[in-house]
């Protein structure tokens, strides 16, 4: 799908902050063929507004989580998603349509940076000395961009710097941290993070609840990911109390119905079907391959 | 107000089957009972309003054709307005300011005082409302063993019961409880046919000849 670019991923085999993976992804089988255009040229315009606002490197940091991002902002704006082929250095020979620089995607790459951000700090304080050496060197570089997020988006810039604190102190707990306490930093982020998209006051609440759920999905499923091997290391991990297939899946259907809900109070002018099949079909599917443990393989 | 026909998302040529499959798909996904809990519950139980006095004004119009129809009492949107779970059985309870609190979205508010009950009086109900609470701040595995504490003290109770089959509905299977959520168009049997048909021609000679 699109530019291969892989996120980065963390070596630390303690809890930590989750974001940066894709778990938020269409079921493409059920895309149109139209669809499944409009949401590769989304995912091209993110890339490239990466590289031209934050330089080349952040194009590394490109995830479906923040197409999801983009795409949702872009679907409650009045603003026309306008498409243009174009090429570009991942495939110079054949021109791809890419979704025109717009305020969905600076919202979008600015709030990668954010918590690109967080996870160095996060991961650099975690790992051990080889690995937290890569994380101190992406540090600085990281910052600045942050800090260049920082300036137009102060709100969101706090709420990702809450979200750390949280995480700290709701793993310092240790095994006495409910399943629910772990995941609301991520989710109170991203709910605050959302809802900063709305356009009225009932659309704030419903992206809250939304962005909540969508955050303690990720949590989720990040958790259910690493299990195997926190259990096998002893780093810190939510569900180690509920190693059953079961029991995880109930938790993980849970928020996606809790997802559902809220999604579909919103009324999106674009993109309508393609955040359906996110919604409804996506991330269903996502956590079945978490479970399977088969997300890393794909 | 909207045009009806846009907020149930039909054309006004639709056909009246048409139009009550669209009606129904859209009374299922805005259903208080998938909202059981949800902070949000107030927005959808006004959707559902909305879709049930357009569905009314589209089949009066269709009756009478040469009337404009207008929102009066009308049977579908009667036949909702008794939903919300909270008027039923706030007349016998001791948490009634608490449950107003829930009620206006205040769910601090609610905590505070929830916690302040000393634990004797912990009974049913204060187990049922703290459920509520939590389910409603996103703390979904918390807020079922309240749910279920508050089910085993007070069996007999209705609403306690249901709130708990819903929330287990939906962690046994996911968004839209046990009916299922979202349908998309997968294969009919005639699709199925056609494809096994290609395939099969594809390999072997056709069966016509």
């Amino acid at each position: 799908m699109g530019c291969q670019f892989v996120a980065i991923r963390s070596g630390a085999p303690q809890g930590g902050l989750p974001f940066l993976f894709g778990y938020i992804k269409p079921f493409e089988p059920q895309l149109r063929v139209c669809e499944l255009e409009q949401y590769k040229a989304v995912y091209c315009g993110l890339c490239r507004g990466l590289s031209r606002s934050f330089g080349p490197a952040a194009r590394l940091t490109l995830s479906y989580d923040f197409t999801f991002i983009a795409m949702l902002h872009a679907a409650l704006s009045d603003e026309i998603p306008q498409f243009l082929p174009r090429r570009c250095p991942c495939h110079p020979f054949v021109k791809r349509t890419h979704l025109e620089p717009c305020e969905s995607i600076a919202f979008s790459c600015d709030i990668a940076m954010l918590l690109l951000r967080e996870k160095c700090v996060d991961n650099r304080d975690d790992s051990s000395f080889p690995a937290s050496l890569v994380w101190n060197f992406l540090l600085p570089a990281a910052t600045h961009c942050a800090n260049e997020a920082a300036r137009k988006r102060s709100s969101a810039s706090s709420l990702a710097r809450e979200m750390t604190a949280a995480q700290r102190n709701a793993e310092s707990l240790g095994d006495a941290a409910t399943i629910d306490q772990c995941c609301d930093p991520t989710a109170s982020a991203l709910g605050g993070i959302l809802e900063l998209t709305g356009h009225s006051d009932e659309e704030r609440r419903i992206l809250r609840r939304l962005g909540y759920m969508l955050g303690r999905y990720i949590y989720l499923c990040d958790a259910v990911d690493d299990l195997p091997e926190d259990l096998e290391h002893g780093g810190f991990n939510p569900l180690k109390s509920r190693a059953g297939r079961e029991e995880q899946a109930q938790l993980l259907r849970q928020t996606i119905a809790e997802i559902g809900t809220a999604y579909a109070l919103l009324s999106p002018k674009y993109f309508q079907g393609i955040l359906d099949n996110i919604v409804f079909l996506g991330l269903p599917r996502q956590a079945e391959l978490v479970l399977e443990g088969e997300h890393h393989h794909e | 107000m909207n045009d009806p026909y846009q907020v149930l998302g039909v054309s006004p040529t639709a056909s009246d089957e048409e139009i009550k499959q669209a009606y129904r798909a859209l009374a299922k996904k805005y259903h208080p009972d998938n909202y059981a809990g949800s902070p949000l519950a107030d927005l959808a139980s006004e959707k559902m309003a909305e879709i049930n006095a357009a569905y009314d004004k589209v089949t009066e119009m269709r009756k009478n054709p040469g009337a404009r129809g207008f929102y009066g009492q009308n049977t579908a949107q009667s036949q909702w307005q008794q939903q919300s779970q909270w008027q039923q059985s706030s007349r016998s309870s001791q948490f009634s300011d608490i449950r107003r609190l829930i009620n206006a979205g205040r769910i601090f508010d609610a905590e505070q005082l929830l916690d302040g009950v000393p634990g004797a009086s912990r009974d049913a109900e204060w187990n049922f409302l703290k459920g509520n609470v939590l389910l409603a701040q996103g703390f979904l595995d918390d807020a079922v063993n309240y749910l279920q504490r508050a089910a085993q003290m007070d069996p007999q109770n209705f609403e306690y019961r249901a709130t708990l089959d819903q929330i287990n509905a939906r962690r046994q299977y996911g968004y839209g409880g046990m009916q299922g959520g979202y349908s998309y168009q997968s294969c009919n049997s005639c699709t199925t046919c056609l494809c096994t048909y290609c395939l099969c021609s594809s390999c072997c000679r056709p069966c016509y000849y």
